[in-house]
């Protein structure tokens, strides 16, 4: 146990929480894809930690099972930068093996990649490399059955204790190659790919599929979901309208999404809180979000209306009084994320509330964003009607 | 045939004379009493040839620096040098990268928590695979091939200590999960097995391994045998991914078939695991195709021009080297707690393994680990920003790597590595 590269030990108790972050993904190969990456994350946030850098999983926890399918690596915010942990099993360290979605999908490419090899049986994982994003695209080769890029031992930093050093200090260099944007997928290729692909008998569906049209799919965070959703063989995890029903489903109350009844005050504004008694006149769903270091509400609800089925999407500082602050935008996109008319709400001063109203058909789905970008933020598509 | 070897003398105590003459450092071999280092054999062909080209080039007065540069650059050539020169030149930097090596071996030693391997089969499981120390050299980026060298043999040790308790494995399921792709194919290389073959074997293990995973519960290094339907599956992917990679020929594969492959794979892996190391001992070199030196391909000289970019980058080494001591004695002075200090010292100083050091203090081995990792993480931080500032180069992650490599030396020097 020496050399420049870096052993971590990882307790019983980390490897008992990876057992339970990783058994529920199912497919066995997605599983101990889990598995290995979370007890990688395990001994990395901790070291990470002791070094002074607060890494935070990327784009959040919720969304790390719709990963695991289909690419090894977490990812982790460290400030402004972003940290691919790489986990593998095999025990020789001479070759370096990063998925290419971690390297050719703009959202998701990182500053720097990690090389770490986890010994589960012995619950240890060992750092050995890294290396920054434009050196990789400069010198990694690419494995087109695997799509992959591959690194030799030689071309890592293998002084893992720079790391904490480059993720902290302003380096000169930039860190991230340019890169080609991916095709856009028309709405009804998607759904088609979604069917397609969602079949839990086709092993390795990306493999099926062009690179930049898979890219294109997975880099949308709602439709990576949905395909993670239909190959577990889940019920529809995203309908508005069940969820006021019937109660937030499972998925959607992982993303944070929680169901209010809404009672009638006596000063004739509306309140929310648990029935006393009163009769319900409505149903409120709202989620909390960490938004510039302040916490906000994203709120749902229906609208009684003569243009029919109509929902409203409002947000409001999570403390009461406080104002939204200028710069805020609040905006809806259809699925494929395209715009329509009247769909954002921007804040020019300090308001009260940002709202958008929106008719729907049968079947029509939606998805939100916000400016600036709420922590963890994981692009969501939500069925409407 | 004239002798090809002789011996030099020892002029200094043990553990060995450290050589300084340019053509003692690019000719002699160290030789071994017992498993320990006795002296240095010099290997005749390859001190002609030093002398030769000394007497040849106008710059004998080089540096040690210009001579390693010299023979990487012909090592690397492979368009107007012929096989044979570069060759010698890999002879030569072997010669040089001795040192290195041994110093390699000796830490490696001392630190690795088990080991049934002395330093001397450590040593030559180090220079068997000198040709990753020269491939990965880089002398542009300033690197010295000293410690750059003894780092990477470090490794080479590390895990090829590491791969003779993977071979342990009893499983050959677990082991093919434990391979990279680049040691698979290299293994079946070895076999040797053609191309072809070994792309279909190669393909095969990739759709076993995305498939055939252990649980976490069970004990992977007892994977058991997979079921047929496992084998179906595997088959299946394997088909339909063949088509895509033009290896399908002749009838669909069955999974009999894929079985046996795989089966061959681990014997392919294990075999190239478990070279036999003990067997390769005694003097290198093998003294061999004297006469033929001098016809030797004449090789290109280093231009003038360039002979300067290499001194440049030794003297900016060099002021890398001395600005860091000085601010590495400033530093470590601000390492506070007493017991931080106690740990660099115990540990830099040499020959205490980082167990003992754990007995000493009361903790695990792990936390000892960490916490030197942690320590020097520390101190490189501090000293980055301000190593930029003195040699007025913009800090990148190649100077922070370089500050790290010259901070391990300083460590081991600043607390006497005596026990050499």
């Amino acid at each position: 146990m020496d050399s420049n590269d870096l052993w971590l030990e990882i307790s019983e108790v980390g490897r008992e929480a990876a057992r339970q972050r990783a058994e529920p993904l199912g497919a066995p190969a997605a599983v101990w894809r889990a598995y290995l990456g979370s007890l990688a994350l395990a001994g990395v946030q901790d070291w990470l930690c002791e070094a002074g850098c607060v890494a935070r999983i990327w784009p959040g926890e919720a969304a790390l099972p719709s990963f695991w399918p289909w690419v090894a690596g977490t990812a982790l915010a460290v400030g402004e930068r972003r940290l691919l942990v790489v986990a593998g099993e095999a025990s020789m360290a001479d070759e370096l093996r990063v998925p290419q979605e971690w390297i050719d999908i703009p959202g998701w490419a990182a500053d720097y990649y990690l090389a770490a090899q986890v010994e589960p049986e012995a619950g240890a994982v060992q750092l050995w490399g890294f290396i920054s994003h434009r050196h990789l695209k400069e010198v990694a080769v690419y494995d087109a059955q695997c799509r992959q890029y591959c690194l030799l031992a030689g071309n890592l930093v293998r002084e893992v204790a720079c790391l904490p050093a480059a993720l902290h200090l302003e380096l000169a260099e930039p860190t991230r190659a340019p890169l080609a944007a991916l095709p856009t997928v028309p709405l009804g290729q998607a759904r088609q790919l979604l069917a397609r692909l969602g079949d839990p008998a086709l092993p390795m569906p990306q493999w099926t599929v062009p690179f930049g049209l898979w890219g294109a799919l997975i880099a949308h965070g709602g439709w990576r979901q949905k395909l993670y959703e239909l190959r577990l063989g889940l019920p529809e995890q995203r309908s508005v309208p069940d969820w006021i029903q019937a109660g937030v489903s499972p998925l959607g109350e992982l993303a944070g999404w929680r169901r209010w009844r809404l009672r009638a005050e006596p000063g004739g504004t509306r309140a929310r809180g648990r029935p006393r008694g009163g009769p319900p006149v409505g149903m409120l769903l709202t989620r909390r979000l960490r938004i510039a270091g302040a916490d906000y509400e994203l709120q749902l609800q229906p609208v009684e209306s003569p243009h029919g089925n109509v929902w409203r999407f409002e947000l409001q500082a999570a403390e009461v009084g406080e104002p939204v602050p200028p710069g805020f935008v609040l905006r809806l996109l259809a699925e494929d994320l395209q715009g329509f008319a009247n769909n954002e709400d921007s804040a020019e001063q300090p308001v009260e509330r940002l709202y958008v109203e929106v008719a729907v058909d049968l079947g029509d789905t939606l998805t939100w964003e916000i400016e600036p970008e709420p922590e963890g933020f994981d692009r969501e598509i939500l069925r409407l009607a | 045939m004239l002798s090809p070897t002789k011996e030099v003398s020892v002029r200094s105590p043990f553990p060995f004379y450290r050589r300084a003459e340019i053509v003692e450092l690019f000719s002699t071999y160290l030789s071994w009493n017992m498993g320990r280092p006795a002296g240095w054999i010099a290997d005749a062909q390859l001190q002609l040839s030093i002398e030769h080209s000394l007497s040849r080039l106008a710059q004998a007065d080089a540096s040690r620096r210009f001579w390693v540069l010299y023979w990487h650059r012909i090592w690397q050539d492979d368009q107007t040098v012929g096989a044979e020169a570069r060759r010698l030149a890999a002879r030569h930097l072997c010669a040089y990268l001795q040192e290195a090596c041994y110093r390699a071996a000796r830490r490696a030693s001392t630190r690795f928590t088990s080991t049934r391997f002395e330093v001397f089969d450590l040593f030559q499981i180090g220079m068997l695979k000198c040709d990753r120390v020269l491939r990965g050299f880089q002398p542009e980026r300033g690197d010295s091939l000293d410690n750059y060298a003894t780092s990477v043999f470090h490794s080479i040790i590390g895990e090829a200590l590491r791969q003779h308790q993977e071979a342990d494995i009893s499983s050959p399921w677990a082991l093919l999960r434990r391979v990279t792709q680049r040691f698979l194919s290299a293994s079946l290389g070895q076999v040797p097995y053609d191309a072809r073959t070994i792309r279909c074997y190669v393909l095969a293990w990739i759709c076993f391994r995305e498939l055939y995973c252990p649980a976490p519960r069970r004990d992977s290094a007892r994977l058991a045998d997979p079921d047929s339907a496992t084998w179906q599956s595997v088959c299946a992917l394997y088909h339909r991914e063949s088509i895509g990679q033009g290896l399908a020929a002749g009838p669909p594969p069955t999974p009999q078939l894929i079985e046996q492959w795989l089966r061959q794979c681990a014997v392919a892996v294990r075999a190239a695991l478990v070279p036999d190391v003990r067997s390769l001992g005694g003097a290198p070199g093998d003294g061999t195709a004297l006469d033929r030196l001098e016809t030797l391909p004449v090789v290109q000289q280093p231009s003038e021009f360039e002979r300067l970019i290499a001194q440049e980058q030794e003297q900016e080494r060099e002021a890398l080297h001395e600005r860091l001591n000085a601010l590495l004695g400033e530093a470590i002075i601000q390492v506070q707690a007493q017991a931080d200090r106690d740990l660099l010292q115990l540990y830099y100083q040499g020959g205490t393994t980082q167990s003992e050091i754990g007995e000493r203090f009361g903790i695990r081995q792990w936390t000892v680990h960490r916490r030197l990792k942690r320590l020097k993480a520390q101190l490189l931080e501090q000293l980055a920003p301000r190593c930029a500032q003195v040699l007025h180069r913009p800090l990148s992650l190649a100077l922070l790597e370089a500050i790290g490599t010259v901070l391990e030396e300083w460590l081991q020097a600043y607390h006497g590595d005596r026990c050499e």
